[in-house]
């Protein structure tokens, strides 16, 4: 029943309750969906299937859930969103380490998800050549290193810059303090992410109308951080 | 008048050595004119010295008193009165008493020094046993039970303990000696003990044996027993490193024959260092051996707290998508979608109480307030009937049923054994693939009733054989969904049918899952008239 047309999304689950309430949700908003009971079973559906979201559950029955990942992430970058019941934050970096695009902690909002989707995709979508990105006031402009606030020339440090630069690049998405390290200040900082806070907490104070309470780039509690563009994943400001 | 009643100790080295006075005189009287004053006067000497030797100083100079006495009045004219007619006799006399004075005093000195010599020694070699004893022991409790036979053998008492404050009461750590060492301590005791810890003083009292006129036992405070033949003793040393009294230990009298006899302090200050020690290392062991069950405990929670943390939330994901689904307000679905919605919701529901279920159950196996409510049953109508209800779980596999016909009706908790097998059912239909077979028996062993599952599946790796019924604990690497609770409450719920439960791999391929109640033993059959339930 799922129609030919639409982007093609690959459900790994081994609970069938929970591949049903998903799939046909997602049929239902014109996708085209798989479904994947194990890990091997994902990877052979990734071959012959050519999903372009993946969706993954790490408790697999046959090899964890992060093998997965690095496996898939040898041949390609298909936006993987992670799905799982795991919500510590070692589970959560090492996925995101390891090349998950998004994470989702169950119990999870069907809502929640197919926007999270949707997300994934568009950036599928947006070619990845410089130039000028737009959410909210906050205006980038790759090409000539300029950053605009509701009109208003900004003034960043170079570091300052290429730390949105990295934000910029990779909106929606979370960014583990590992991989903003590795980024911005290069392979030798290993962990060391207290340079990081720093400039987090500047970029807010020049960006953010309230820097206690972002709206652009927003804390993934203990994982990393996030540049909000879709409305849709801005946290509840209430 | 407790004196009139009780002998006293000390005198009896008097009352001896006035007899033996009145017997050698008796015995040379008669022949005191054949026999010299010299001869005499030697004989008396000899005894004098005899009994300074044997019973002490003080007894010896008692002797050379009464000995000069009796000399003077029954063997130096004029006979039977202490005048003295000859000059050089006087002489005599006086003489006769120095030498025995200092002959008895330096006799009983020089035997003192000797017990004290010998005493020493045995202290040293005491002591040395002890620490040897003690330096081996590698567990605490052993190294004071070993310390406590040490106590009974150097004093050759009847019984040594050591007790120790464990939550504001007074507890034997252990115990040496007859049947009466285990005892716990008495009021008697009880206040002797407690005044031994808060004053760190030897402390203790004695007990005579009935007296003759009231028929009661006296207690004799410490310090004064050498008045009274007592039956019983007990002595109260604290054991003290530093200021801080670990605890106390007992030792019980009368001691024997022992070199500790007369003065036991030396030997008990060396002992109660030693004991001081041990009680330490027996308390840093307990510590230490503490911290650990806590560890382990904290381990133990949160593994289960992981464990149904993820089962718990598996269910509640299913149900929250399929409920948050139908909430969708841009989709219109079809009854068939919203029938399978709602049915997920339901199975998930049902599975999330069937694990909470298995919970409360294992909770209640683990505390062992599981009382199951019995009655006589048919074990073969209700394995007949759980795999009946369980068609639908069962409905992908060949389940086959051989239930004897001699199986006798048997006193079970219908609701429990029900449970059991069902475990036992879903766990073979769960791990093995769909179509292949099952087949659950029942029949009588010899004292038991035996109900197997057996299944044709990839069976159970042999590392896991041994685990599988341990809670939360599931197989590596397996496909299916679990808790790894069924088997637990299984054999839980078996064992407080004071039955077993066991599982093993076939040779053929597949396991075999068994589990046994005991028959009822003639005089427990049903009672006449009592119905059968199916």
């Amino acid at each position: 029943m799922s129609p030919s047309t639409g982007p093609r999304v690959l459900v790994v689950d081994d609970e069938p309750a929970i591949r049903r309430a998903v799939s046909t949700n997602l049929a239902r908003h014109e996708f085209r969906v798989e479904e994947a009971e194990t890990g091997q079973q994902a990877l052979d559906l990734y071959a012959s299937f050519r999903p372009d979201v993946i969706i993954l559950d790490l408790s697999l029955p046959d090899f964890d859930g992060l093998q997965v990942i690095e496996r898939i992430r040898v041949r390609s970058s298909t936006p993987i969103i992670i799905l799982s019941v795991r919500g510590g934050e070692r589970d959560k970096v090492s996925a995101l380490d390891l090349g998950a695009d998004d994470y989702l902690t169950k119990p999870f909002s069907i809502n929640e998800l197919l926007a999270r989707i949707r997300v994934a995709l568009r950036h599928l979508a947006r070619p990845d050549s410089p130039g000028v990105f737009r959410t909210g006031d906050l205006e980038v402009d790759l090409e000539h290193r300029r950053v605009r606030l509701a009109d208003k020339e900004v003034d960043l440090s170079p570091t300052e810059y290429d730390l949105l630069k990295v934000f910029v690049t990779h909106p929606d998405r979370v960014l583990t303090h590992a991989m903003l390290v590795h980024d911005v200040w290069g392979p030798e900082y290993g962990t060391e992410s207290h340079y990081l806070h720093v400039y987090v907490a500047r970029l807010r104070k020049k960006l953010e109308p309230d820097s206690q309470r972002p709206r652009y780039i927003i804390t993934e509690p203990g994982v990393g951080y996030r540049l909000i563009a879709d409305d849709s994943l801005k946290p509840d400001t209430t | 008048m407790m004196k009139s009643m009780v002998l006293r100790k000390t005198a009896a080295g008097y009352v001896l050595a006035a007899l033996s006075t009145t017997c050698l005189t008796a015995l040379l009287a008669p022949f005191r004119d054949e026999v010299g004053l010299l001869i005499q006067g030697l004989l008396f000497l000899l005894l004098t010295l005899l009994v300074a030797s044997v019973w002490g100083r003080n007894a010896g100079l008692f002797t050379a008193v009464i000995t000069n006495i009796s000399l003077n009045f029954f063997f130096i004219h004029p006979l039977y009165t202490l005048d003295v007619a000859d000059p050089e006799n006087i002489a005599a006399l006086v003489i006769f008493l120095v030498v025995s004075i200092v002959g008895g005093t330096l006799l009983s000195s020089s035997r003192q020094s000797a017990a004290e010599a010998r005493r020493r020694q045995a202290e040293t070699e005491v002591a040395l046993r002890l620490s040897r004893a003690l330096s081996g022991q590698t567990e605490p409790e052993r190294a004071l039970e070993a310390l406590c036979e040490e106590v009974v053998r150097s004093f050759d008492a009847p019984g040594a303990a050591v007790l120790t404050l464990i939550d504001g009461a007074w507890q034997l750590r252990a115990h040496a000696g007859g049947a009466q060492a285990g005892r716990a301590p008495d009021t008697e005791e009880r206040t002797a003990l407690e005044r031994a810890a808060s004053r760190g003083s030897l402390e203790g009292f004695g007990v005579t044996g009935l007296t003759r006129t009231r028929r009661r036992r006296i207690v004799v405070p410490r310090g004064r027993e050498a008045a009274f033949r007592l039956e019983r003793s007990v002595a109260f040393l604290p054991l003290k490193l530093g200021n801080r009294v670990l605890g106390v230990l007992r030792v019980d009298g009368p001691i024997g024959n022992s070199p500790f006899r007369s003065e036991p302090e030396g030997l008990l200050a060396a002992i109660a260092s030693e004991a001081a020690l041990a009680v330490q290392r027996a308390e840093l062991a307990q510590a230490a051996a503490h911290a650990e069950a806590l560890r382990e405990a904290d381990e133990l929670k949160s593994a289960l707290l992981n464990a149904v943390s993820h089962d718990l939330r598996t269910p509640l994901a299913s149900i929250i998508a399929s409920a948050g689904s139908l909430q969708q307000t841009d989709v219109i679905w079809t009854d068939e979608e919203r029938r399978v919605f709602a049915e997920s919701i339901e199975h998930e529901a049902q599975r999330l109480d069937r694990l909470v279920g298995n919970l409360l159950d294992l909770s209640r196996i683990e505390s062992g307030s599981l009382r199951p409510e019995k009655g006589w049953y048919d074990l073969g109508a209700l394995v007949g009937e759980v795999v009946g209800r369980l068609k639908p779980i069962t409905a992908q596999h060949a389940v086959t049923v051989d239930i004897s016909e001699d199986l006798p009706p048997i006193f079970l908790d219908y609701i429990e054994v029900d449970e059991v097998l069902t475990n036992l059912v879903e766990n073979a239909t769960k791990y093995t693939p769909a179509g292949s077979a099952i087949e659950v028996r029942a029949r009588p062993l010899e004292k038991e009733a035996m109900v197997e599952v057996i299944d044709s599946g990839p069976g159970i790796p042999a590392e896991a054989l041994e685990r599988i019924f341990d809670p939360f604990f599931r197989v590596k690497g397996s496909r299916a969904r679990g808790t790894g609770l069924g088997l637990a409450v299984a054999r839980g719920l078996v064992k407080a049918h004071a039955g077993r439960m066991w599982a093993e791999n076939r040779p053929e391929g597949g396991a075999r899952f068994a589990f046994a109640l005991p028959l009822p033993v003639p005089q427990e059959k049903p009672p006449a008239g009592t119905t059968i339930r199916a």
